[in-house]
């Protein structure tokens, strides 16, 4: 059926294309919000993206690879998001109290704190890597089709990502010991 | 707190939290900006999907209205050295102008300290893409187009296990030589230029016609199967568009920054055709936005 709805919009069946896109969007606007930690911007991103899916769609030579191509498309968009956000130094929205779901109360107040803050320190393209991973369950072999980059690539990346992470977790538990910064 | 096994753990967590819904205006925006959009004609596409940055729009806007207002400037009256705005004369009529020539300003990264000025004959276009575009009579189309690469894969169509490693260096010999040594399709010999003072090499690369149109005996991407060139910084993959396309290809070294621009055309197109894209190359002007270096 998808595969019908690809073939459609990619003959420029508008409607065709919002069929496929439609069902598609709260996973993948969930993607953007854990990479860019902001629900105006990954708003912002999402559109790009699927515009951008419409405008190159008959590129994709394989309508079964659809689903992966958009997400491709998307993650890379949120890295050239997330980049202009960290040159132009904005300040991000905190999430409301009450807006994202809570499934598990494992982690305290504190832990989402200092994930937060550690995450947004991390270069786009590490940001995207560990919501591919932890988020999405894809191995570094995934992320590197995805990302079309070299397997090594995904996973020095992941590597890093986690190195970095848990510097900056580190970093602020000596902060928090020393200084009795409160959550 | 901190050992792999409760890290792993906390990111699961943490990144199971967040908004999962999608708020319905931005699907009414993304279809009011569809029914606007064109399609991008599928033998082009490149698996590439950068959108044309602000800096861009703004540098092709400028360069619109710089060629509206020196086109205005030519039609004035007067303007022949005895007046100008606010002299007019009567008796004489504007000088029949022909239209100015299409002016393209490409850059594969706003951030990136270069921009390249073509000029092109009528009959070039741009769509909303970094490529320069004129319909060739064969159907398919000339382009024009400059990339940053990263790496190059040694084996387009096995492209899987190919890429260089180590990475192929940073200066533009490193990646001539790379190109040169590719052995699964015709490379020229790279031939050292200077354009406008920058010095570049020059080579031209050219995928067998072997090949099926679908390149359906390679390894399969993101997008199904395909023939791979070069990586960019970012992810970018630059891939063929089928067999028989021909690439001249410029490495240029901008003030440290290597550029590639490529001409791209295909065994469709007529020597006239190919001769028009290496023309619109040979007289392209180069310009360097890095700072220049302090005085001693």
């Amino acid at each position: 059926m998808d595969r019908d709805l690809v073939e459609l919009a990619r003959r420029g069946d508008q409607a065709a294309f919002m069929a496929l896109v439609r069902p598609r969007s709260d996973r993948l606007f969930a993607i953007a919000q854990r990479i860019l930690r902001d629900v105006d911007r990954a708003e912002d991103a999402l559109q790009d993206a699927l515009v951008i899916a419409w405008r190159d769609l008959r590129g994709l030579r394989d309508p079964d690879r659809f689903e992966a191509w958009l997400r491709r498309l998307l993650v890379n968009v949120c890295i050239r998001h997330a980049a202009r956000e960290r040159r132009r130094a904005v300040r991000l929205r905190v999430l409301p109290v009450d807006g994202p779901a809570a499934p598990d109360q494992l982690l305290t107040v504190a832990d989402r704190d200092q994930l937060e803050r550690g995450f947004r320190r991390l270069p786009p393209e590490q940001r995207a890597v560990l919501v591919m991973h932890h988020f999405l369950g894809y191995s570094p072999a995934e992320i590197a089709e995805t990302l079309a980059i070299p397997p090594g690539t995904a996973r020095s990346r992941l590597h890093n990502a986690h190195r970095a992470i848990r510097a900056a977790l580190d970093a602020d538990a000596r902060v928090t010991a020393v200084g009795g910064r409160s959550a | 707190m901190n050992t792999d096994r409760n890290l792993n753990r906390m990111l699961d967590l943490w990144f199971a939290e967040g908004f999962d819904e999608v708020n319905d205006h931005v699907l009414d925006a993304v279809e009011g900006r569809v029914r606007r959009q064109r399609q991008r004609p599928g033998w082009l596409l490149v698996w590439r999907d950068t959108p044309m940055n602000g800096y861009l729009k703004l540098a092709i806007g400028v360069a619109a209205v710089l060629v509206v207002a020196v086109g205005a400037w030519q039609l004035l009256p007067g303007r022949d050295g005895n007046g100008g705005l606010g002299t007019p004369v009567p008796t004489a009529s504007p000088p029949a102008s022909s239209p100015s020539p299409p002016e393209f300003t490409l850059t594969y990264d706003p951030e990136l300290p270069y921009l390249l000025h073509l000029t092109t004959p009528a009959g070039w276009f741009r769509d909303d893409s970094e490529y320069v575009l004129k319909k060739a009579t064969a159907g398919s189309e000339l382009a024009i187009a400059t990339w940053v690469v990263e790496n190059v894969y040694r084996d387009g169509c096995r492209w899987a296990d190919s890429i260089f490693d180590p990475p192929v260096g940073s200066s533009i010999d490193d990646l001539a030589t790379a190109f040169a040594s590719l052995e699964d399709r015709e490379v020229t010999t790279p031939v050292e230029r200077s354009l406008d003072g920058f010095d570049a090499r020059d080579l031209t690369m050219t995928i067998p016609t072997t090949f099926d149109a679908e390149f359906s005996a390679c390894d399969e991407g993101g997008i199904g199967t395909m023939f791979r060139y070069w990586t960019a910084p970012g992810g970018g993959v630059r891939y063929s568009q089928g067999p028989g396309e021909r690439q001249r290809l410029l490495l240029i070294d901008v003030d440290g920054t290597r550029v590639l621009v490529l001409g791209r055309t295909d065994a469709t197109n007529s020597a006239a055709e190919v001769d028009e894209v290496n023309s619109i190359l040979d007289a392209m002007q180069v310009e360097s936005l890095a700072a220049p270096s302090a005085s001693p």
